[in-house]
């Protein structure tokens, strides 16, 4: 919590999902927000100031006597907050009032300060319902404040509630079921069973709820005044017909995705390059205007490359939040979970698994904080592990060029249908392949505890509250920023070092250089000074000391230079074949002719050939080389030795398909 | 009674269920428990799922949680 949060004082929003609790943050603190995560545990919760108060936002809740993981999660932070008497602001669906008041009517046994905010007043005035605030709040016994968080429309009532601090008390409803009479002591012990966890037994739960739901239905209906036989799904139930149709739901779903990663990659190419022009511009700038030395090399060379690196995959990030938000907001995104369970069961997944399994196709870091949503503790760890096998767009410059190596000719995108664009497809297919197999493996034999229980909310289709999905996007693109910019910015001092700094002496080099290149010795690819003194870097000397370890791959030193940094990222494979090939920042074609110049110096035959190409794809494929998505599964998961395990794991498959595809494409001559 | 003999908009009422009690709990959170009433809107013959209208929310179930909730049509 921020320093000028700590002072004021907290207020707790509650509420069912889909109640536009979110919307509702959003409306009120604007981007004076965090998201932070509660020690030890995995649920996100944000806070914000509003009114001179600091709302804590928990997750979605659908009971206090819920089951689930990631609810008891939230809950037991309510009761935990709870303790200091904190008031709660409560958001119901005004669409969905008396279930939404079940949840309530369970937090107001726990005789806390409340008041209860009724969103999408829109919708209500919309179909002619209207509600008697004054007799609900008296039948309630706590505040009611009519509000639509879309346009803000309540929003005064609201403030007026926080300044005059009128959180009150609410009627309880079933507390007294929860009373313990010993002779003359009454002693409740609600609160107590459900900080216990030890709930009651299934009968008198369901005693419980449906005396819950007398009460709560008899005040909605003395409250609101409607034609009740309205079917207000009616329409949403039309466009499933469409949608969710067994013939055609199918296509428009692939054709819904086909458009969303088509824009992620089509739109965020003008932005990205922006990035990376300005990033080399900024270089130029810094060696211009800085003396050179250590400090300059180490800005110029080794941090802001490293930042840019991270920073270039703002623009597909945010894109794919927007797109992904605009789904989830206008309902589809829950459908596409229908449509796509059946398939996904039959690898121990579900279809909440199919939305962070897609998201890996831009990056794997969101898809893996994505993975929240899905409810069994197996199959989201299921998708936080195998997710990194799907192709991501950091793979895209190494797939390129190495296809470039193996298949010579036209470009890619002169037509639709070539040898070079269905290799990148058969790369795609070998992602979700391997995607899919990891996942049944680790539905086969993990030993995580599988919660079978699987419900899916299907909320009514509405248009996009567009200042929500904006700062969803923002939110998660600056969670994404500060993660992998942290890490990003450590790795890239330390191969900055190693690519720059050699165990010998500056005059040794210069000696060295010097002979070699009199006896005409050298590799005429290492005659570049820079290439050289790369050759007797600490980085140097690691590709030379894994060299044993990848010749049955038919990589040399250099390669394993490159393969070293990239597996800080990805992408930096091309870059750093760049440098050690001399070809500074030249165009990617140059790139391509130096690599297929290069000589294999035991049989003069051209270096990458077919065979090594296919290997170092298939390498690429499976090998984790991403440092940021090591940290987030580290952060997900909670467990290091996951995070190392999954590398490791990854690494070796790598090697494995490398080795037999070098091999087998050898072998075919 | 079995999911197929309730045509799609068709009403019922839960009488009785024979899940078991982590699961009885699990549907109590989401209002499906003996005497809700339900409308059923549609199980495509492509998903294992059926999706019901209950307690004013449209919610999916897999068809055999769905099967272990004996109902009555009203």
């Amino acid at each position: 919590m921020g320093k000028n949060l700590v002072s004021q004082k907290s207020i707790i929003l509650i509420g069912k999902p889909n109640a536009g609790k979110s919307s509702l943050f959003n409306l009120l603190t604007g981007l004076n927000q965090r998201i932070g995560n509660f020690s030890g545990v995995t649920v996100a919760a944000k806070s914000g100031s509003f009114a001179n108060h600091t709302i804590l936002d928990l997750p979605g809740l659908k009971s206090l006597m819920t089951t689930s993981p990631e609810e008891l999660i939230s809950k037991n932070k309510l009761l935990e907050l709870t303790k200091d008497k904190m008031p709660i602001l409560f958001v119901a669906n005004g669409m969905m009032l008396e279930d939404s008041l079940m949840l309530f009517s369970e937090i107001a046994d726990l005789q806390l300060p409340m008041a209860l905010v009724i969103n999408f007043k829109d919708d209500l005035e919309k179909n002619k319902i209207n509600l008697n605030l004054e007799k609900q709040q008296d039948l309630l016994g706590c505040p009611v404040v009519l509000i639509n968080s879309k346009s803000g429309d309540g929003i005064q009532a609201l403030r007026t509630l926080f300044e005059t601090d009128n959180f009150k008390v609410p009627h309880a409803i079933c507390r007294s079921l929860y009373d313990k009479i010993e002779g003359d002591v009454v002693e409740n012990v609600y609160q107590k069973k459900l900080s216990s966890g030890v709930g009651l037994t299934t009968s008198n739960a369901q005693i419980e709820f449906l005396k819950r739901q007398k009460i709560i239905g008899s005040i909605v209906r003395s409250t609101i005044n409607s034609d009740r036989s309205i079917d207000f799904q009616s329409t949403s139930k039309k466009w499933d017909r469409i949608l969710l149709h067994p013939t055609y739901g199918i296509f428009i779903f692939l054709l819904v995705m086909l458009i969303t990663f088509q824009a992620v990659f089509s739109f965020a190419s003008i932005p990205m390059d922006l990035i990376d022009n300005g990033t080399l511009k900024l270089i130029g700038f810094i060696k211009d205007a800085l003396s050179p030395g250590w400090f300059t090399d180490l800005i110029a060379e080794g941090i802001i490359p490293g930042i840019g690196g991270v920073l270039i995959f703002i623009p597909q990030i945010v894109i794919l939040f927007f797109l992904l938000g605009v789904l989830e907001h206008s309902g589809y995104l829950s459908r596409i979970s229908f449509i796509s369970d059946k398939f996904l069961r039959r690898f121990g997944l579900s279809g909440k698994s199919v939305i962070p399994l897609m998201s890996s196709w831009a990056c794997a870091i969101p898809a893996i904080m994505s993975t929240r949503m899905i409810d069994d503790p197996k199959e989201r760890m299921a998708v936080i592990l195998a997710s990194p096998l799907m192709t991501c767009s950091a793979r895209l410059p190494v797939y390129t060029i190495l296809i470039a190596v193996i298949l010579p000719g036209g470009d890619a995108s002169t037509s639709f249908f070539n040898m070079k664009g269905l290799a990148l497809l058969a790369l795609y297919l070998i992602g979700v392949f391997a995607t899919l197999v990891v996942s049944w493996f680790i539905h086969k034999s993990a030993t995580i505890p599988s919660n079978q229980l699987w419900t899916l909310e299907l909320p009514v289709y509405r248009m996009p509250n567009w200042r929500n999905v904006l700062y969803n996007s923002y939110l998660k693109t600056r969670s994404f920023v500060l993660e992998a910019g942290k890490i990003i910015f450590l790795i890239s001092i330390v191969l900055w070092f190693l690519a720059s700094y050699s165990p010998k002496s500056d005059a040794w080099l210069s000696q060295q250089y010097t002979e070699q290149e009199s006896n005409k010795t050298i590799d005429s690819n290492l005659q570049d000074r820079a290439s050289f003194d790369l050759e007797y870097s600490y980085a140097g000397y690691l590709g030379k000391g894994i060299e044993p370890l990848i010749k049955p791959l038919g990589y040399d030193w250099k390669i394993g230079i490159a393969l070293l940094t990239s597996f800080a990222a990805r992408e930096v494979f091309v870059g750093t074949l760049s440098t050690i090939y001399s070809v500074g920042s030249e165009e990617e074609l140059t790139i391509l002719n130096r690599l297929k110049k290069e000589k294999n110096l035991e049989n003069g035959k051209p270096r990458f050939n077919s065979a090594t190409a296919t290997s170092l794809l298939l390498f690429y494929v499976f090998a984790l080389q991403c440092m940021s998505t090591v940290a987030i599964v580290r952060k997900e998961t909670g467990s290091w030795k996951l995070a190392i395990l999954q590398f490791v794991f990854m690494l070796m498959a790598a090697y494995a398909f490398a080795l037999i595809g070098f091999q087998a494409v050898n072998a075919l001559g | 009674m079995a999911l197929l003999e309730l045509k799609e908009g068709e009403r019922a009422i839960i009488i009785d269920h024979s899940c078991s009690p982590d699961q009885r709990d699990y549907f109590l959170t989401y209002g499906i428990t003996v005497g809700s009433v339900f409308i059923k809107n549609y199980s495509p013959s492509y998903a294992d799922l059926v999706n019901i209208t209950i307690g004013g929310k449209m919610l999916s179930i897999r068809k055999s949680d769905f099967n272990t909730l004996e109902w009555v049509r009203i």
